[in-house]
Protein backbone atom coordinates (compact mmCIF):
# COMPACT_ATOMS: atom_id res chain seq x y z
CA UNK A 1 0.00 0.00 0.00
CA UNK A 2 2.72 2.74 0.95
CA UNK A 3 3.95 1.74 -2.50
CA UNK A 4 1.42 2.32 -4.21
CA UNK A 5 0.77 5.42 -2.01
CA UNK A 6 4.34 6.68 -2.88
CA UNK A 7 3.69 6.47 -6.78
CA UNK A 8 0.61 8.37 -6.95
CA UNK A 9 2.52 10.59 -5.26
CA UNK A 10 5.48 10.44 -7.71
CA UNK A 11 2.40 10.63 -10.40
CA UNK A 12 1.05 14.05 -9.23
CA UNK A 13 4.30 15.51 -8.69
CA UNK A 14 5.33 14.46 -12.36
CA UNK A 15 2.03 15.41 -13.35
CA UNK A 16 3.49 18.78 -12.64
CA UNK A 17 6.56 19.25 -14.08
CA UNK A 18 6.62 22.31 -16.78
CA UNK A 19 3.76 23.44 -15.61
CA UNK A 20 5.59 26.66 -13.84
CA UNK A 21 5.60 28.17 -10.09
CA UNK A 22 1.64 29.30 -10.52
CA UNK A 23 0.50 26.09 -11.15
CA UNK A 24 2.16 24.32 -7.70
CA UNK A 25 0.49 27.56 -6.19
CA UNK A 26 -2.41 26.83 -7.39
CA UNK A 27 -2.75 22.90 -6.76
CA UNK A 28 -0.90 21.44 -3.84
CA UNK A 29 0.28 17.95 -3.31
CA UNK A 30 -1.46 17.17 -0.57
CA UNK A 31 -5.43 16.98 -1.81
CA UNK A 32 -4.74 13.69 -3.42
CA UNK A 33 -2.44 12.15 -0.74
CA UNK A 34 -4.98 12.97 1.87
CA UNK A 35 -7.74 11.09 -0.34
CA UNK A 36 -5.08 8.36 -0.53
CA UNK A 37 -4.49 8.13 3.44
CA UNK A 38 -8.57 8.47 4.10
CA UNK A 39 -9.26 5.60 1.91
CA UNK A 40 -6.79 3.23 2.98
CA UNK A 41 -7.24 3.84 6.60
CA UNK A 42 -11.05 3.46 5.91
CA UNK A 43 -10.24 0.13 3.98
CA UNK A 44 -7.66 -1.30 6.40
CA UNK A 45 -9.92 -0.31 8.99
CA UNK A 46 -13.91 -1.26 7.83
CA UNK A 47 -12.28 -4.85 6.53
CA UNK A 48 -10.48 -5.67 9.97
CA UNK A 49 -13.47 -4.95 11.85
CA UNK A 50 -15.54 -7.06 8.94
CA UNK A 51 -13.20 -9.73 9.26
CA UNK A 52 -12.75 -10.06 13.37
CA UNK A 53 -16.18 -8.36 13.93
CA UNK A 54 -14.67 -5.68 16.08
CA UNK A 55 -17.55 -3.76 17.82
CA UNK A 56 -20.34 -6.32 15.68
CA UNK A 57 -23.12 -3.92 17.16
CA UNK A 58 -21.74 -0.32 15.68
CA UNK A 59 -23.59 0.83 13.05
CA UNK A 60 -21.86 3.79 10.98
CA UNK A 61 -24.64 4.89 9.05
CA UNK A 62 -26.63 5.24 11.67
CA UNK A 63 -26.55 8.84 11.80
CA UNK A 64 -27.43 9.03 8.65
CA UNK A 65 -30.67 6.67 9.52
CA UNK A 66 -31.76 8.60 11.98
CA UNK A 67 -31.80 12.10 10.27
CA UNK A 68 -33.06 11.42 6.97
CA UNK A 69 -35.03 7.94 7.50
CA UNK A 70 -36.92 10.64 9.95
CA UNK A 71 -37.48 12.65 6.72
CA UNK A 72 -38.25 9.90 4.68
CA UNK A 73 -41.27 9.28 7.60
CA UNK A 74 -42.22 12.24 7.71
CA UNK A 75 -41.83 13.50 4.16
CA UNK A 76 -43.44 10.01 2.48
CA UNK A 77 -44.74 8.35 5.24
CA UNK A 78 -42.59 4.94 4.52
CA UNK B 1 -4.88 16.75 -22.11
CA UNK B 2 -7.60 15.73 -24.89
CA UNK B 3 -10.86 16.39 -23.47
CA UNK B 4 -12.81 12.76 -23.81
CA UNK B 5 -16.44 12.95 -25.20
CA UNK B 6 -19.53 11.14 -25.67
CA UNK B 7 -22.28 11.30 -28.37
CA UNK B 8 -26.00 12.00 -26.73
CA UNK B 9 -26.82 8.18 -27.95
CA UNK B 10 -23.68 6.75 -25.70
CA UNK B 11 -24.94 9.37 -22.53
CA UNK B 12 -28.48 8.21 -23.70
CA UNK B 13 -27.35 4.72 -23.29
CA UNK B 14 -25.59 4.87 -20.31
CA UNK B 15 -28.31 6.37 -18.32
CA UNK B 16 -30.66 3.66 -19.30
CA UNK B 17 -28.03 0.77 -17.93
CA UNK B 18 -27.93 3.64 -14.44
CA UNK B 19 -31.55 2.75 -13.55
CA UNK B 20 -31.85 -0.70 -15.45
CA UNK B 21 -28.16 -2.09 -13.54
CA UNK B 22 -30.23 -2.74 -9.89
CA UNK B 23 -33.71 -1.29 -11.03
CA UNK B 24 -34.06 -4.60 -12.67
CA UNK B 25 -33.38 -6.39 -9.43
CA UNK B 26 -34.80 -4.20 -6.66
CA UNK B 27 -37.87 -2.33 -8.40
CA UNK B 28 -40.34 -5.01 -8.87
CA UNK B 29 -39.55 -6.16 -4.88
CA UNK B 30 -39.90 -2.50 -3.68
CA UNK B 31 -42.98 -1.83 -5.52
CA UNK B 32 -44.46 -5.35 -4.96
CA UNK B 33 -43.95 -5.09 -0.88
CA UNK B 34 -46.53 -2.55 -0.86
CA UNK B 35 -49.31 -3.60 -3.90
CA UNK B 36 -49.46 -6.20 -6.13
CA UNK B 37 -52.70 -6.00 -8.28
CA UNK B 38 -51.91 -2.09 -9.06
CA UNK B 39 -48.12 -2.48 -8.73
CA UNK B 40 -48.08 -1.24 -12.54
CA UNK B 41 -49.28 1.90 -11.43
CA UNK B 42 -46.08 2.93 -9.37
CA UNK B 43 -43.53 2.11 -12.07
CA UNK B 44 -44.39 5.63 -14.17
CA UNK B 45 -43.04 7.29 -10.86
CA UNK B 46 -39.50 6.91 -12.53
CA UNK B 47 -40.37 8.76 -15.31
CA UNK B 48 -41.32 11.51 -12.58
CA UNK B 49 -38.22 11.21 -10.87
CA UNK B 50 -36.49 11.61 -14.41
CA UNK B 51 -38.60 14.41 -15.02
CA UNK B 52 -37.01 16.11 -12.23
CA UNK B 53 -34.10 15.22 -12.85
CA UNK B 54 -34.15 16.95 -16.24
CA UNK B 55 -35.62 20.34 -14.82
CA UNK B 56 -32.31 19.78 -12.73
CA UNK B 57 -30.16 19.59 -15.35
CA UNK B 58 -31.86 22.45 -17.57
CA UNK B 59 -31.21 24.75 -14.74
CA UNK B 60 -27.79 23.43 -14.34
CA UNK B 61 -27.18 24.07 -18.38
CA UNK B 62 -28.50 26.95 -18.54
CA UNK B 63 -26.84 28.77 -16.02
CA UNK B 64 -23.01 26.44 -15.71
CA UNK B 65 -23.01 25.33 -19.44
CA UNK B 66 -19.25 24.02 -19.46
CA UNK B 67 -19.37 22.82 -15.44
CA UNK B 68 -19.83 19.70 -13.95
CA UNK B 69 -22.24 19.41 -10.89
CA UNK B 70 -19.07 19.95 -8.19
CA UNK B 71 -17.96 22.47 -10.52
CA UNK B 72 -20.66 24.51 -10.12
CA UNK B 73 -20.73 24.13 -6.39
CA UNK B 74 -17.81 26.20 -6.38
CA UNK B 75 -18.43 28.65 -8.34
CA UNK B 76 -22.13 29.23 -6.52
CA UNK B 77 -20.33 28.75 -3.23
CA UNK B 78 -16.98 29.98 -3.28
CA UNK B 79 -14.07 28.24 -2.45
CA UNK B 80 -14.41 26.75 0.78
CA UNK B 81 -18.44 26.58 1.43
CA UNK B 82 -18.11 25.25 -1.98
CA UNK B 83 -15.45 22.15 -0.88
CA UNK B 84 -18.27 21.47 2.01
CA UNK B 85 -20.67 20.93 -0.88
CA UNK B 86 -18.30 19.03 -2.87
CA UNK B 87 -17.61 16.65 0.22
CA UNK B 88 -21.10 16.48 0.48
CA UNK B 89 -21.65 15.45 -3.06
CA UNK B 90 -18.84 13.31 -3.21
CA UNK B 91 -20.20 11.33 0.17
CA UNK B 92 -23.65 10.96 -1.33
CA UNK B 93 -22.16 9.11 -4.49
CA UNK B 94 -20.00 7.27 -2.38
CA UNK B 95 -22.52 5.70 -0.07
CA UNK B 96 -24.53 5.34 -3.41
CA UNK B 97 -21.86 3.42 -4.70
CA UNK B 98 -21.72 1.26 -1.91
CA UNK B 99 -25.20 -0.15 -1.90
CA UNK B 100 -24.84 -1.08 -5.81
CA UNK B 101 -21.66 -2.47 -4.94
CA UNK B 102 -22.98 -4.50 -2.37
CA UNK B 103 -26.28 -5.54 -4.59
CA UNK B 104 -23.83 -6.79 -6.84
CA UNK B 105 -21.78 -8.98 -4.68
CA UNK B 106 -24.99 -10.54 -2.87
CA UNK B 107 -26.50 -11.18 -6.44
CA UNK B 108 -23.81 -13.16 -8.01
CA UNK B 109 -23.64 -14.78 -4.47
CA UNK B 110 -27.14 -15.25 -4.23
CA UNK B 111 -27.75 -16.49 -7.81
CA UNK B 112 -25.02 -17.88 -9.34
CA UNK B 113 -21.84 -18.26 -6.93
CA UNK B 114 -22.74 -19.54 -3.31
CA UNK B 115 -19.93 -20.90 -2.46
CA UNK B 116 -17.53 -18.10 -3.01
CA UNK B 117 -16.71 -15.43 -0.35
CA UNK B 118 -18.46 -12.35 -1.05
CA UNK B 119 -14.69 -10.29 -0.51
CA UNK B 120 -13.73 -12.59 -3.80
CA UNK B 121 -16.63 -11.39 -5.52
CA UNK B 122 -15.86 -7.93 -4.41
CA UNK B 123 -12.34 -7.78 -5.74
CA UNK B 124 -13.54 -9.13 -9.16
CA UNK B 125 -15.88 -6.85 -9.70
CA UNK B 126 -13.58 -3.42 -8.14
CA UNK B 127 -10.89 -4.86 -10.73
CA UNK B 128 -13.21 -4.10 -13.34
CA UNK B 129 -14.83 -1.14 -12.40
CA UNK B 130 -11.60 0.69 -11.40
CA UNK B 131 -10.08 -0.43 -14.77
CA UNK B 132 -12.90 1.01 -16.84
CA UNK B 133 -12.99 4.14 -14.64
CA UNK B 134 -9.22 4.55 -15.50
CA UNK B 135 -9.73 3.67 -19.00
CA UNK B 136 -11.73 6.62 -19.26
CA UNK B 137 -15.80 7.65 -20.09
CA UNK B 138 -15.26 8.17 -24.08
CA UNK B 139 -13.54 4.41 -24.55
CA UNK B 140 -16.31 2.95 -21.99
CA UNK B 141 -19.05 4.58 -23.67
CA UNK B 142 -17.77 3.00 -26.90
CA UNK B 143 -17.56 -0.65 -25.51
CA UNK B 144 -20.93 0.21 -24.07
CA UNK B 145 -22.73 0.44 -27.67
CA UNK B 146 -21.71 -2.77 -28.41
CA UNK B 147 -24.21 -4.25 -25.73
CA UNK B 148 -27.37 -2.59 -27.40
CA UNK B 149 -27.21 -5.20 -30.23
CA UNK B 150 -26.97 -8.27 -27.86
CA UNK B 151 -30.10 -6.68 -25.53
CA UNK B 152 -31.93 -6.15 -29.07
CA UNK B 153 -31.47 -10.05 -29.47
CA UNK B 154 -32.11 -11.24 -25.78
CA UNK B 155 -34.55 -8.71 -24.34
CA UNK B 156 -37.42 -9.53 -26.74
CA UNK B 157 -36.64 -13.08 -25.78
CA UNK B 158 -36.83 -13.03 -22.32
CA UNK B 159 -39.84 -11.36 -22.55
CA UNK B 160 -41.82 -12.89 -24.85
CA UNK B 161 -41.10 -16.29 -23.28
CA UNK B 162 -42.80 -15.47 -19.95
CA UNK B 163 -45.80 -14.41 -21.72
CA UNK B 164 -47.47 -17.31 -21.95
CA UNK B 165 -47.56 -17.78 -18.56
CA UNK B 166 -48.76 -14.36 -18.03
CA UNK B 167 -52.41 -14.57 -16.46
CA UNK B 168 -54.08 -11.21 -16.93
CA UNK B 169 -56.41 -11.90 -13.34
CA UNK B 170 -53.37 -11.68 -11.14
CA UNK B 171 -53.99 -7.62 -11.96
CA UNK B 172 -57.78 -7.86 -10.61
CA UNK B 173 -59.11 -6.29 -8.38
CA UNK B 174 -58.24 -2.83 -9.28
CA UNK B 175 -57.21 -0.42 -6.10
CA UNK B 176 -57.69 -3.26 -3.71
CA UNK B 177 -56.53 -0.76 -1.14
CA UNK B 178 -56.84 2.98 -2.60
CA UNK B 179 -54.05 4.85 -3.79
CA UNK B 180 -51.89 5.02 -0.71
CA UNK B 181 -50.34 1.48 -1.54
CA UNK B 182 -49.64 2.88 -4.79
CA UNK B 183 -48.04 5.97 -3.25
CA UNK B 184 -45.79 4.39 -1.36
CA UNK B 185 -44.65 1.38 -4.48
CA UNK B 186 -43.56 5.09 -6.32
CA UNK B 187 -41.52 6.36 -3.65
CA UNK B 188 -37.75 4.49 -4.14
CA UNK B 189 -38.50 4.60 -7.95
CA UNK B 190 -39.40 8.13 -7.99
CA UNK B 191 -36.87 9.21 -5.59
CA UNK B 192 -34.07 7.02 -5.83
CA UNK B 193 -33.88 5.77 -9.22
CA UNK B 194 -35.61 8.75 -10.73
CA UNK B 195 -32.89 11.08 -9.15
CA UNK B 196 -29.78 9.10 -10.30
CA UNK B 197 -30.50 10.37 -13.53
CA UNK B 198 -29.19 13.51 -12.32
CA UNK B 199 -25.66 11.95 -12.14
CA UNK B 200 -25.15 12.85 -15.20
CA UNK B 201 -24.84 16.46 -14.55
CA UNK B 202 -21.01 15.46 -13.38
CA UNK B 203 -20.31 14.49 -17.04
CA UNK B 204 -21.64 18.16 -18.48
CA UNK B 205 -17.75 18.67 -19.94
CA UNK B 206 -17.91 15.24 -21.50
CA UNK B 207 -20.95 16.00 -23.40
CA UNK B 208 -20.70 16.70 -27.47
CA UNK B 209 -24.05 18.93 -26.94
CA UNK B 210 -24.65 19.66 -23.25
CA UNK B 211 -27.11 22.08 -24.00
CA UNK B 212 -29.15 18.88 -25.10
CA UNK B 213 -28.75 16.68 -21.70
CA UNK B 214 -32.48 17.67 -20.17
CA UNK B 215 -34.02 15.67 -23.28
CA UNK B 216 -31.56 12.76 -23.10
CA UNK B 217 -32.71 11.93 -19.68
CA UNK B 218 -36.17 12.32 -20.48
CA UNK B 219 -35.49 10.09 -23.27
CA UNK B 220 -33.46 7.59 -21.13
CA UNK B 221 -36.44 8.12 -17.96
CA UNK B 222 -39.17 6.95 -20.86
CA UNK B 223 -37.44 4.08 -22.39
CA UNK B 224 -36.24 2.53 -18.70
CA UNK B 225 -39.61 3.06 -17.27
CA UNK B 226 -41.43 1.39 -20.19
CA UNK B 227 -38.34 -1.38 -19.71
CA UNK B 228 -39.04 -1.73 -15.90
CA UNK B 229 -43.25 -1.93 -16.88
CA UNK B 230 -43.09 -4.42 -18.84
CA UNK B 231 -40.66 -6.52 -16.14
CA UNK B 232 -43.25 -5.67 -13.26
CA UNK B 233 -46.08 -6.60 -15.56
CA UNK B 234 -44.83 -10.09 -16.14
CA UNK B 235 -43.51 -10.78 -13.00
CA UNK B 236 -47.13 -10.02 -10.83
CA UNK B 237 -48.88 -11.66 -14.05
CA UNK B 238 -47.07 -14.83 -13.37
CA UNK B 239 -46.44 -15.10 -9.90
CA UNK B 240 -49.36 -12.87 -8.59
CA UNK B 241 -48.89 -13.18 -5.04
CA UNK B 242 -45.98 -15.15 -4.36
CA UNK B 243 -43.84 -12.28 -5.80
CA UNK B 244 -43.68 -11.03 -2.62
CA UNK B 245 -41.53 -13.75 -1.51
CA UNK B 246 -39.16 -13.82 -4.14
CA UNK B 247 -35.77 -11.75 -3.85
CA UNK B 248 -35.08 -11.58 -7.00
CA UNK B 249 -38.64 -11.51 -9.21
CA UNK B 250 -36.84 -11.46 -12.50
CA UNK B 251 -34.76 -13.96 -11.60
CA UNK B 252 -37.42 -17.04 -11.04
CA UNK B 253 -39.45 -15.56 -14.30
CA UNK B 254 -36.40 -16.19 -16.29
CA UNK B 255 -35.68 -19.36 -14.26
CA UNK B 256 -39.61 -21.14 -14.63
CA UNK B 257 -39.47 -20.60 -18.77
CA UNK B 258 -39.14 -23.83 -20.17
CA UNK B 259 -39.87 -25.16 -23.44
CA UNK B 260 -39.89 -28.78 -24.02
CA UNK B 261 -36.09 -29.72 -22.84
CA UNK B 262 -34.81 -27.67 -25.56
CA UNK B 263 -34.63 -23.80 -24.11
CA UNK B 264 -34.58 -23.92 -20.27
CA UNK B 265 -32.36 -22.45 -17.69
CA UNK B 266 -32.43 -18.82 -19.75
CA UNK B 267 -31.34 -17.03 -16.26
CA UNK B 268 -27.60 -17.60 -17.26
CA UNK B 269 -28.06 -15.02 -19.96
CA UNK B 270 -29.99 -12.82 -17.71
CA UNK B 271 -27.24 -13.12 -15.12
CA UNK B 272 -24.86 -11.96 -17.49
CA UNK B 273 -27.20 -8.92 -18.94
CA UNK B 274 -27.71 -7.90 -15.04
CA UNK B 275 -23.82 -8.49 -14.32
CA UNK B 276 -22.89 -6.03 -17.37
CA UNK B 277 -25.83 -3.41 -16.76
CA UNK B 278 -24.18 -3.07 -12.86
CA UNK B 279 -20.57 -3.03 -13.68
CA UNK B 280 -21.61 -0.20 -15.96
CA UNK B 281 -23.89 1.21 -13.64
CA UNK B 282 -20.82 1.23 -10.85
CA UNK B 283 -18.66 2.43 -13.49
CA UNK B 284 -20.92 6.07 -13.91
CA UNK B 285 -20.94 6.46 -10.15
CA UNK B 286 -17.55 5.63 -9.67
CA UNK B 287 -16.42 8.14 -12.45
CA UNK B 288 -18.87 10.68 -11.34
CA UNK B 289 -16.86 10.48 -7.43
CA UNK B 290 -13.58 10.49 -9.41
CA UNK B 291 -14.36 13.63 -10.97
CA UNK B 292 -15.90 15.56 -8.26
CA UNK B 293 -12.71 14.44 -6.29
CA UNK B 294 -10.48 16.49 -9.06
CA UNK B 295 -12.68 18.99 -8.59
CA UNK B 296 -12.04 18.74 -4.84
CA UNK B 297 -8.01 18.12 -5.13
CA UNK B 298 -8.13 20.86 -8.08
CA UNK B 299 -6.15 18.43 -10.32
CA UNK B 300 -5.17 18.09 -14.05
CA UNK B 301 -6.81 14.31 -14.28
CA UNK B 302 -8.84 11.88 -12.14
CA UNK B 303 -7.05 8.59 -12.57
CA UNK B 304 -4.34 8.57 -9.50
CA UNK B 305 -8.02 8.82 -7.32
CA UNK B 306 -9.71 5.61 -9.47
CA UNK B 307 -7.92 3.08 -7.12
CA UNK B 308 -8.45 4.05 -3.95
CA UNK B 309 -11.91 5.17 -3.89
CA UNK B 310 -12.56 2.03 -6.10
CA UNK B 311 -11.72 -0.51 -3.28
CA UNK B 312 -13.13 1.71 -0.85
CA UNK B 313 -16.74 1.77 -2.40
CA UNK B 314 -16.42 -2.32 -2.26
CA UNK B 315 -15.28 -2.15 1.05
CA UNK B 316 -17.80 0.31 1.82
CA UNK B 317 -20.64 -2.44 0.45
CA UNK B 318 -19.55 -4.83 2.66
CA UNK B 319 -18.63 -3.42 6.11
CA UNK B 320 -22.09 -0.65 5.69
CA UNK B 321 -24.39 -3.32 4.75
CA UNK B 322 -24.16 -6.62 6.47
CA UNK B 323 -27.12 -8.23 5.39
CA UNK B 324 -29.99 -7.80 2.92
CA UNK B 325 -32.20 -6.51 5.61
CA UNK B 326 -30.05 -3.06 5.86
CA UNK B 327 -28.93 -2.73 2.61
CA UNK B 328 -33.09 -2.98 1.82
CA UNK B 329 -33.96 -0.95 4.96
CA UNK B 330 -31.19 1.73 3.65
CA UNK B 331 -32.92 1.88 -0.06
CA UNK B 332 -36.46 1.91 1.40
CA UNK B 333 -36.33 4.59 4.29
CA UNK B 334 -33.09 6.41 3.56
CA UNK B 335 -32.58 6.76 0.23
CA UNK B 336 -35.59 8.78 -0.65
CA UNK B 337 -34.88 12.02 1.48
CA UNK B 338 -31.03 11.18 1.16
CA UNK B 339 -31.15 11.83 -2.45
CA UNK B 340 -34.41 14.66 -2.86
CA UNK B 341 -32.50 16.69 -0.58
CA UNK B 342 -28.87 15.86 -2.17
CA UNK B 343 -30.22 16.73 -5.91
CA UNK B 344 -32.58 19.06 -4.90
CA UNK B 345 -32.01 20.56 -1.96
CA UNK B 346 -28.35 21.49 -1.99
CA UNK B 347 -28.30 22.90 -5.31
CA UNK B 348 -30.97 25.25 -4.05
CA UNK B 349 -29.22 26.22 -1.26
CA UNK B 350 -25.96 26.85 -3.37
CA UNK B 351 -28.15 29.20 -5.88
CA UNK B 352 -29.18 31.09 -2.25
CA UNK B 353 -25.65 31.24 -1.21
CA UNK B 354 -24.71 32.74 -5.02
CA UNK B 355 -27.43 35.40 -4.85
CA UNK B 356 -26.62 36.71 -0.93
CA UNK B 357 -22.59 36.46 -2.16
CA UNK B 358 -23.16 38.64 -5.45
CA UNK B 359 -25.66 41.05 -2.94
CA UNK B 360 -22.89 41.31 -0.73
CA UNK B 361 -20.56 41.95 -3.53
CA UNK B 362 -22.91 44.97 -4.84
CA UNK B 363 -23.44 46.81 -1.48
CA UNK B 364 -19.50 47.01 -0.59
CA UNK B 365 -18.78 47.71 -4.55
CA UNK B 366 -21.70 50.71 -3.59
CA UNK B 367 -19.88 51.43 -0.20
CA UNK B 368 -16.56 51.41 -1.29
Amino acid sequence: MSFILTLSILDCRLDRRGEGEDYVVKRPAWGPTLVWLVCVCFIVIAYLALLFQWWPDFHPLYPLELVFGTATKWLFGL
Amino acid sequence: MRKELISRYQLILLLIWLTMGTGVLVIPSVITEFTVTDAWMAVPSLFVGGLLSAGIARVHVKKFPNSRATGAFLAMAGPVIGDVFIIWYISVVFLVGTVVAREFTLFVTVASLPYTSETAVAVIGCASVVYIAYVGIESFARANEFVVPLAVVVLPLLILLPLTLCDVHQFYPVFSSGWLPVWKASIVSMFVYGLEFSLAIQFVPNLRSPEKLPIDIVIAASISTVLILIVVILTVGVFGYTVRYLQYPVLELIRVVRIGRFIERLDTIYGIAVLMTIISKLTVIHLAMCTGIQDLCKTRDYRWAVLPTGTAMFVGGLYFYRNVAQMAYFIEHVGPSYLLFTVVGVPLLGLTLQRVRFHLKRRARKGG
